[in-house]
């Protein structure tokens, strides 16, 4: 299975230039790193899924946000636990809810503890729901429209290119190691983390020799023998695509607005 | 002949596609069976559900009694090893030695006795190296052997090849189907997954036939590759000599160059007796 699997649609969604999602997804996340009240951050992650179900692949999408629910459980605990020995606390008086021993769970960490999943959810979500909607091809030409030099953008959606691969492969040796009578989950943690270099050792020489191969394949197709490359396929900005990049601008800076003045954050 | 594998009606599907249909088959006992059929098939997916590395979604396989079901793979591995297509993907030691006792420190044998399948399985391989080789040192011929080695150091009773001779030169094919049949003479069941006809009606005694998930025939080689329509229409060609021999239209199908060399004797004494 691939995460970041490009999911073929008829939708608006799929049909707006790659830079004006490119622009959407950026804005989205930056919203979530600034903000951190759970109220703020619940709605930018509603807002990530009510994109989905525009673009049409709510249900995909949804099954891949399914794999975070550890991350989700983990950003939870962490932070409820962990946000009082912060160094960035606020020093004033809060209730405490927990109190169990040397672990203390306050108003704050809970709010943080919830507000946190969130942000993860909508850091993740966000490139999944762009890469979801957007073929490499397109990418590889936005990003070299945006004025990156033409290797690094080939670089770029290359790397997402070969997760599928990568984790194919990973699939691929684990079976075959468990076939050897190898049981991955057994054992302490430590244990558990040792049994995973029969996986691991042979997915880096095959990840190493697959780089090899794809530079060799690449050089004898004559990548990089002229530097100002020309494109087959264009990228066209329509009118939607500009009134959302002005739109989601506006917005974004009336949210930029709102946390200048100390809105949507718990302290 | 002792029934060792049975699947009934099996039915597996990735996500919402079946790629496996109503499968029944049994597999017996010392037997050399190979699987056949374009890619995408299912035949990989059906070996899988061997050794417990899936699990039916309808249906029911049993190994030697035991559903898969109930089993789990490293359980099921002590009576079924499989080799991976491809020998890089469960290489990782580095040397020979631990490359091969991998197997058999896992289905916890004595020191004593790893030592023991080390060696014996290296020399049923007929690789020749130092045990303290480095595993990539070695070349792809010699690497596939190594990871069949992998296999019969945990001294298992069936043997699954998954396309051991895609990419191989001609003497490494026959030496690794030549391993499979000593295999097989010493009480194992090897079931070989092959695009190459021609190796597998030399060296196979049943074939099964596959096609969109379905095994649509099950037989002897000869049978099997008589049915030219059938092969046609399913994409597979059947051996070179027995293409000849229907183009020379005989009446049988030889599928080897010993039973074609057979047929045109025959013919031959049959028209010019005087020389028989």
């Amino acid at each position: 299975m691939s995460i970041v699997k490009y999911v073929d649609r008829m939708s608006i969604f799929h049909s707006l230039d790659p830079r004006t999602k490119i622009v959407l997804c950026t804005a989205i996340m930056v919203v979530s790193l600034i903000f951190n009240h759970p109220l703020f951050l619940a709605s930018t992650f509603v807002f990530v899924v009510t994109l989905s179900f525009i673009a049409k692949i709510h249900t995909e999408f949804l099954s891949r946000i399914r794999l975070l629910v550890a991350v989700v459980i983990l950003a939870f605990v962490l932070w409820t636990l962990t946000y009082r020995l912060s160094l960035f606390v606020p020093h004033k008086e809060v209730r405490i809810l927990l109190k169990l021993g040397p672990i203390i769970i306050d108003e704050l960490s809970f709010l943080y503890g919830i507000s946190m999943p969130f942000r993860v959810l909508v850091l993740i979500g966000t490139p999944l729901l762009l890469f979801m909607t957007t073929t490499f091809t397109d990418m590889t030409l936005a990003l070299v429209k945006l004025r990156l030099p033409y290797t690094w953008a080939f670089t770029v959606s290359l790397s997402f290119r070969l997760v599928t691969s990568i984790f194919n492969e990973a699939h691929t040796i684990r079976d075959a190691q468990i076939s050897r009578g190898l049981e991955l989950e057994k054992g302490s943690l430590l244990e558990r983390i040792k049994n995973y270099i029969p996986v691991i050792s042979p997915l880096v020489s095959k990840v190493m020799e697959m780089e090899d191969q794809l530079s060799i394949s690449m050089e004898t197709k004559a990548f990089g023998a002229y530097p100002k490359r020309t494109y087959y396929k264009g990228l066209k900005m329509t009118g939607v695509d500009i009134a959302l990049i002005f739109s989601s601008t506006c917005l974004f800076l009336i949210l930029l607005w709102l946390r200048l003045n100390n809105v949507g954050i718990i302290a | 002949m002792r029934e060792i594998i049975r699947v009934k009606n099996l039915w597996f599907k990735y996500k919402t596609n079946w790629v496996l249909q109503d499968i029944n088959l049994s597999i017996y006992e010392k037997e050399f069976v190979a699987l056949v059929g374009q890619n995408g098939c299912g035949k990989t997916t059906l070996v899988k559900h061997f050794n417990g590395l899936l699990k039916p979604d309808r249906g029911s396989v049993t190994v030697y009694g035991v559903d898969t079901k109930d089993t789990s793979t490293a359980e099921l591995a002590k009576v079924v090893g499989y080799v991976f297509q491809f020998p890089d993907s469960q290489i990782f030691a580095r040397t020979i030695y631990e490359e091969v006792s991998f197997g058999p420190k896992n289905l916890k044998f004595s020191n004593r006795e790893i030592d023991e399948v080390v060696h014996s399985s290296l020399n049923r391989v007929g690789l020749e190296k130092s045990l303290d080789t480095t595993p990539t040192a070695l070349s792809t011929g010699e690497r596939e052997r190594l990871v069949i080695a992998d296999v019969l150091a945990m001294n298992p009773r069936v043997i699954i090849l998954d396309e051991p001779t895609t990419g191989q030169d001609h003497i490494t094919c026959h030496n690794v189907m030549k391993i499979a049949r000593d295999l097989v003479n010493l009480g194992k069941t090897v079931i070989v997954i092959s695009h190459d006809m021609e190796l597998i009606c030399e060296w196979a005694e049943r074939v099964i036939v596959m096609h969109e998930g379905r095994i649509i025939n099950n037989g002897r080689p000869k049978d099997v590759f008589s049915r030219f329509e059938m092969l046609r229409d399913i994409g597979l060609s059947p051996p070179q000599v027995s293409v000849l021999a229907r183009s020379l239209q005989f009446e049988e199908t030889p599928v080897t160059i010993d039973e074609m060399i057979d047929v045109l004797l025959r013919r031959l004494c049959l028209e010019h007796s005087e020389i028989c």
